[in-house]
C-alpha cells in the first residue's frame, strides 16, 4: 500500500524575487512540473538527479514546507494539500526530514537536550522528566552517549551532527522521512557509518524514507526503488536492481555512465554533455531532447508521458517517459 | 630533471588558547613537470594546510614550523613578499572550490582574464589607467579568447565580456580554468575544484584538465577528498591522515593494491555501484582530536591491522617498490 | 563545560573575556559601568531619599544661592556653580540620570518595535516584506533629529515624550539590521526543520531565529545608545526636550552658552561629561561587534 502519493505535482518559482517582478510575475522557474510520485510503506525511494533538477522542491512540497502550485499529495490515503498550519500539526509528527548541511540543521543556542525535548514535548509524546529520558534514549539509539543533551551542537563533528538530526527526526515518533542529501557533505569514512545507521533505523522502527541524493553509488546500496528526475520532472523510475541492470531512458544512461568509481584508469568516454537547459524557459516537447543523443523529430514536439513502457529486446516493462520505447497499451 | 615543487618534512602548527594544533607534521613529496599529483584526505587530514603553506600563505595563528618547500629548486619560504606574488601570479596558480567568489562580481570575465595576462606579460599599470580601461591591450585580448575557446566556452567572443553571474557553474569553472592557464604556469594548484559540481560537469571539467594538463606540460597540485576523481586523474597520489602522509606512489598501485591499512579502509568505505553485495565497510572510531593525538601510528586506533608496536611511534617512511607507505606492515618489504 | 567551549556558546562569556583582554574596551567599560551607577545613584537619591545623599556631600542640585553665582572652581564647588548658583558637580551627576534613561528607554523601545518588525518582514516576505521595509524607508528618508524635533512638537516636552521621539526615529536602524541577519538566518536548515516538526510561527520566530540574530542587535544598541545620548542633549539644548529645572546636560551647556567667555567651567564639565559617556559606549560597542564577529576572530588583540 502507498503511503506518500502524488498526482499532478507542479511548483512554479516566480523568477525575480523583488517587487514589480513579483507583480508581473511572467516569468516563472518550473521546480516542480507534473511529478507523479508513489512511495510504498516500508520502502526507500531514492531520487535522483542533478543539481537543479527539482528534487528537493519536490522533497519539500511533500512535507509542505512550499505550498504547491498545483496538484495533490496524499499521506496515508487522506488529502494533505490545502491543510492548514493547524490541520497539518497532527501529519507533522508523521512526516519528518533530514538536511545535507550537518551545522546548519541544528540551533546553535540550543543544548541538543532543548532540541530533542522540544519536539518530544510539542507533539505529546512525552512530558517533563519523561522527555529527557526519551532524548537520552534516542542519543544512545543514533550512537551518541545520553549526557550528550547538555552540549551545543557545535561541540559535536559533522557526523555527529547527522546523527542528533537523525534522533530529532525519529524523537516525534514518523512513519516517513525525507532525507536530503543527508551524507553529501561528510567524509567517506563518516558517510558510511551515518548510512549504516539510517539502514538500521529504518528497520527497527518500520520507517519509509525518501532519500534524495545525486550519488548513484549511494542509491545503489540504500534504495529500494529509484525515481530519476530531469528539469522538473521524472523521467523514469524502477526497482534498484532493474534500473542499474538495465537504464531504459537515454538520461538514466547517461547518467550512469558518468559515475565515477575510485579505479584507476583513464576517463570513459560517454557521460552527458552540455548543461541543463534553464528551468524558467524549459525545451519544448521533452527537455532531455537538447541533450540526448537518440532525439527524433517527435521529441522536439510531444512531451513523453512518463507511463509503463515496453522495450523489443526484453520481455520486462517499466515506467519512464521516452518515445524510444511504446507505451503498454493497456 | 628538477622537481617544480620539493616538499620537505613540512610541519605547520597553529597555535590556539588550548595548546598547539599541528596541523601538518612532517610532510615529503615532489612534483616532476607535467605530472598530476592528488593530495587525498578527509577533512581535518591536514591537505588544505599543505597547500597554503607550499604557497606561503598559512595566515596567523599558524605558522611554519619546520621543513622547505622548494619551487623549481628555490626555497619559497626566503622569498620576499612582492617575489612571492610574482610567483602565485605567474608560475603557480591555483584553481578554487568556489569560482563564483573567486572572481569579481562587478567587471566582466574576459576584462579580468585580460588584466591577469596584461599584468603578467607588462607589469602593472596605474589603477586610473585601469579604471579609464586605458590598459587595454587587444594582443592580450585575443589571447583571452583563445583560452575561453580553448577551454570549450562556446562562442568566447561573446562570452569574453559577459559577468560572472551570467555564467553557469560549470562555464565559470571552466573561465576559472582558464585564468589558471592563462600566463603558462608551472605548477597549478588546484583545491577541490570540483566538489559540488555535478558528476557530469565534474567529468566535463576532468576532461579538460586532462587534456590542457597534456598539451601545456604543466604539473598539477590536485588536493582532494575524493579518490575517484583522483584515479581518473592523477598520476601519482598522496595520501594524508591526521597531518601525516600514510601512502604516496602511482595512481593506480596505490588504488588497486594499497599497502597502507588506512588507504585500503578509506577505500572500502567508498559505496560502489557496481558492487551492491559488498557491505559498505565502516571505519571504527573517529579521527584523532588535533590537540591530543597519539604519540604512536596515528591510525593505530582504528587499525584493523594493529601490532603492539604502532602504539609507539609513528611509522618512518618505508620504501615499497615506487612508493613509501608509512607502516610498519611495510617494512618486510623495504629489502 | 571547558573554557573553550563555554567561549564558542556563551555570549557573555565572550564579550567580557574580550573586555578583560582589552585595555580600550576596558576603558569603556569602566565609563559605562560609572554612568549606571551614577544615574541610579541619581534616581534613587532623589526620588526616594530627597537628595539627602548629594546634599551631604556635596550641595543640592537645585538649590539657587544668587550670592554665589559663577563661582569658579573651589573646594567646596569643585566644578564651579552656574548663573544661579547651583553646583555644578552635583547637576552633572544627576545629569547623568536623564541621558541614561533617555538613552537606555529609547534603545529599548527602538529595538522592541524594530527587532518584531525586522523579523517579521524577513520571515513572511513577499507583500509584508515590501510594507513594512517601505515604510522604514520613509523613515529613514528624514534625519533621526530632524523626525524627532518634529514628533516632539507634536507630543510635546518631558520624558516620555523624548524617550518617544527618539524611540521611533531608531526603529529602522534596529529593523533593518534586524532583518538582514533574519534573513541569512531563516534560510538556515534548524529552521526548515522546526517547521517540519510543526511549531507555530510565532514560535519559530522568538526561539529558532531571534535568538540567532542577537549580536548584531546588541550591537547596534549600544551604538544607538551613544546617538541617543547625544540626540537628548541636542534637542534638550534647543529645548526642545526635558523641562527645567530638571537637571540635564543640554540644558546646562544652553545656560552656559552666554558665559562661554567669561566662566568657561560652566560649559566644559557638561560637554566633558557627554564626550566621555558618549566615548565610553563606543568604545564598549566596537569591542562587542569585535568579540561577536566571527570574522575578527576572537583570539586576536587590539592592544
Amino acid at each position: 500500500m502507498s503511503l506518500v502519493e502524488t498526482h499532478a505535482l507542479r511548483k512554479y518559482f516566480p523568477a525575480g524575487t523583488g517587487f514589480v517582478s513579483r507583480l508581473f510575475a511572467d516569468k516563472k522557474v518550473h521546480a516542480v512540473d507534473g511529478v507523479d510520485l508513489t512511495i510504498d510503506r516500508g520502502q526507500t525511494m531514492g531520487l535522483v538527479g542533478e543539481s537543479g533538477c527539482g528534487k528537493s522542491t519536490l522533497g519539500n512540497l511533500l512535507l509542505r514546507i512550499h505550498d504547491p502550485t498545483e496538484g495533490t499529495i496524499r499521506f496515508n490515503g487522506t488529502d494533505i494539500t490545502a491543510l492548514s498550519g493547524s490541520e497539518l500539526r497532527p501529519y507533522r509528527s508523521e512526516m519528518q526530514m533530514m538536511f545535507q548541511n550537518p551545522q546548519n540543521s541544528l540551533n546553535p543556542k540550543h543544548t541538543v537536550g532543548k532540541i530533542l525535548r522540544k519536539a518530544i514535548e510539542f507533539h505529546d509524546v512525552a512530558h517533563g522528566d519523561k522527555a529527557t529520558e526519551l532524548a537520552r534514549q534516542y542519543l544512545t539509539e543514533v550512537g551518541l552517549r545520553p549526557e550528550h543533551v547538555d552540549r551545543y551542537p557545535h561541540e559535536f563533528s559533522g557526523g555527529q551532527q547527522q546523527r542528533i538530526a537523525i534522533a530529532r527526526a525519529l524523537s516525534v515518533d514518523p512513519e516517513f522521512i525525507v532525507l536530503d542529501e543527508p551524507v553529501s557533505a561528510l567524509d567517506v569514512s563518516v558517510q558510511a557509518k551515518i548510512l549504516s545507521l539510517i539502514e538500521d533505523l529504518k528497520n527497527e522502527y518500520d520507517l519509509t524514507l525518501l532519500f534524495i541524493t545525486h550519488d548513484l553509488n549511494v542509491v545503489r546500496h540504500v534504495c529500494d526503488e529509484v525515481s530519476v528526475m530531469y528539469l522538473g520532472e521524472i523521467v523514469e523510475n524502477a526497482s534498484t536492481e532493474d534500473l542499474f541492470n538495465d537504464p531504459y531512458h537515454p538520461y538514466t544512461r547517461a547518467l550512469f555512465d558518468s559515475i565515477t568509481l575510485p579505479e584507476p584508469g583513464e576517463l570513459s568516454s560517454g557521460g552527458i554533455q552540455g548543461e541543463t537547459p534553464s528551468p524558467i524557459d524549459p525545451p519544448s516537447g521533452c527537455r532531455f531532447r537538447t541533450r540526448c543523443p537518440d532525439a527524433v523529430a517527435e521529441c522536439e514536439t510531444v512531451n513523453p508521458e512518463l507511463v509503463e513502457r515496453e522495450r523489443d529486446t526484453s520481455a520486462e516493462t517499466r515506467d519512464t517517459a521516452c518515445h524510444l520505447y511504446d507505451p503498454l497499451d493497456r | 630533471m628538477m622537481s617544480v615543487l620539493q616538499v620537505d618534512g613540512l610541519h605547520t602548527y597553529f597555535d590556539t588558547e588550548n595548546g598547539i594544533v599541528r596541523a601538518v607534521e612532517g610532510v615529503d613529496f615532489s612534483i616532476e613537470p607535467g605530472e598530476i599529483v592528488g593530495l587525498v584526505g578527509e577533512s581535518g587530514s591536514g591537505k588544505s594546510v599543505t597547500a597554503s603553506s607550499i604557497m606561503n600563505l598559512v595566515e596567523r595563528p599558524g605558522r611554519i614550523a619546520e621543513g622547505t618547500v622548494r619551487y623549481d629548486g628555490q626555497d619559497v619560504f626566503d622569498l620576499s613578499k612582492s617575489e612571492l606574488q610574482d610567483l602565485r601570479g605567474g608560475e603557480i596558480s591555483m584553481v578554487f572550490q568556489d569560482p563564483m567568489n573567486a572572481f569579481n562580481p562587478t567587471q566582466t570575465v574576459g576584462r579580468q582574464l585580460h588584466d591577469v595576462l596584461r599584468t603578467h606579460r607588462n607589469g602593472a599599470v596605474h589603477p586610473v589607467k585601469r579604471i579609464l580601461g586605458l590598459d587595454h591591450d587587444e594582443d592580450c585580448k585575443e589571447a583571452v579568447v583563445e583560452m575561453l575557446d580553448a577551454v570549450g566556452i562556446p562562442n568566447p567572443e561573446a562570452r569574453y565580456s559577459d559577468y560572472p553571474h551570467e555564467f553557469s557553474g560549470g562555464m565559470i569553472q571552466r573561465a576559472m580554468v582558464g585564468m589558471a592557464l592563462l600566463c603558462d604556469p608551472k605548477l597549478v594548484l588546484a583545491d577541490e575544484p570540483t566538489t559540488g559540481l555535478d558528476v557530469s560537469i565534474e567529468r566535463q571539467i576532468l576532461e579538460l584538465f586532462n587534456d590542457l594538463v597534456e598539451e601545456l606540460n604543466t604539473a598539477v597540485l590536485w588536493i582532494t577528498h575524493d579518490l575517484s576523481v583522483v584515479a581518473k586523474l592523477c598520476d601519482r597520489v598522496v595520501v594524508m591522515y591526521a597531518g601525516k602522509v600514510m601512502e604516496v606512489g602511482p595512481t593506480d598501485v596505490v588504488l588497486s593494491d594499497p599497502a597502507n591499512p588506512y588507504t585500503e579502509a578509506l577505500l572500502d568505505s567508498i559505496p560502489r555501484y557496481d558492487r551492491p553485495d559488498e557491505e559498505i565497510r565502516v571505519i571504527e572510531g573517529d579521527v584523532p582530536d588535533p590537540l591530543n593525538r597519539p604519540d604512536g601510528c596515528r591510525f593505530a586506533d582504528r587499525c584493523p591491522k594493529v601490532h603492539e608496536r604502532c602504539h609507539d611511534a609513528h611509522p618512518p617512511q618505508y620504501e615499497l617498490g615506487d612508493r613509501e607507505v608509512a607502516c610498519y606492515l611495510a617494512e618486510e618489504g623495504t629489502k | 563545560m571547558s573554557e573553550q567551549e563555554r567561549s564558542y556558546t556563551n555570549v557573555k562569556w565572550r564579550v567580557y573575556r574580550r573586555v578583560r583582554s582589552d585595555t580600550i574596551a576596558k576603558i569603556g567599560a569602566v565609563v559605562v559601568i560609572i554612568s549606571l551607577l551614577l544615574a541610579v545613584f541619581s534616581i534613587v537619591d532623589d526620588f526616594l531619599l530627597n537628595g539627602l545623599i548629594i546634599e551631604t556631600l556635596l550641595h543640592d542640585p537645585y538649590q539657587l544661592n544668587p550670592d554665589n553665582r559663577l563661582a569658579p572652581p573651589s573646594l567646596s564647588h569643585p566644578f564651579g556653580t552656574d548663573e544661579q548658583g547651583r553646583d555644578i558637580l552635583a547637576r552633572v551627576i544627576y545629569g547623568t540620570r536623564t541621558s541614561i534613561v533617555v538613552g537606555v528607554g529609547s534603545v529599548l523601545f527602538a529595538a522592541i518595535v524594530g527587532v518584531s518588525l525586522g523579523i517579521i518582514t524577513a520571515y513572511y516576505g513577499g507583500l509584508v516584506d515590501d510594507v513594512g521595509m517601505r515604510a522604514m524607508d520613509v523613515l529613514l528618508a528624514f534625519p533621526a533629529i530632524l523626525l524627532a524635533i518634529a514628533l516632539l512638537a507634536s507630543l510635546g516636552r518631558g520624558f516620555t515624550s523624548i524617550i518617544l521621539a527618539l524611540g521611533i526615529a531608531y526603529i529602522p536602524s534596529f529593523a533593518r539590521v534586524t532583518r538582514s541577519k533574519a534573513l541569512s538566518v531563516k534560510s538556515d536548515e534548524y529552521v526548515t526543520a522546526a517547521e517540519v516538526i510543526g511549531y507555530p510561527t510565532r514560535d519559530v520566530l522568538i526561539d529558532e531565529i531571534l535568538p540567532n540574530c542577537f549580536t548584531p542587535i546588541i550591537v547596534q544598541a549600544t551604538f544607538t545608545l551613544a546617538v541617543a545620548i547625544i540626540a537628548e542633549a541636542g534637542l534638550s539644548f534647543l529645548g526642545l526636550g526635558i523641562e527645567p529645572p530638571t537637571p540635564t546636560w543640554g540644558i546646562m551647556l544652553a545656560g552656559a552658552q552666554q558665559y562661554i567667555t567669561s566662566a568657561w567651567w560652566y560649559s566644559l564639565f557638561p560637554g566633558l561629561a557627554i564626550m566621555l559617556t558618549v566615548l565610553g559606549y563606543n568604545l564598549l560597542g566596537d569591542s562587542i561587534r569585535d568579540a561577536l564577529d566571527p570574522q575578527t576572530g576572537d583570539g586576536e588583540r587590539r592592544l
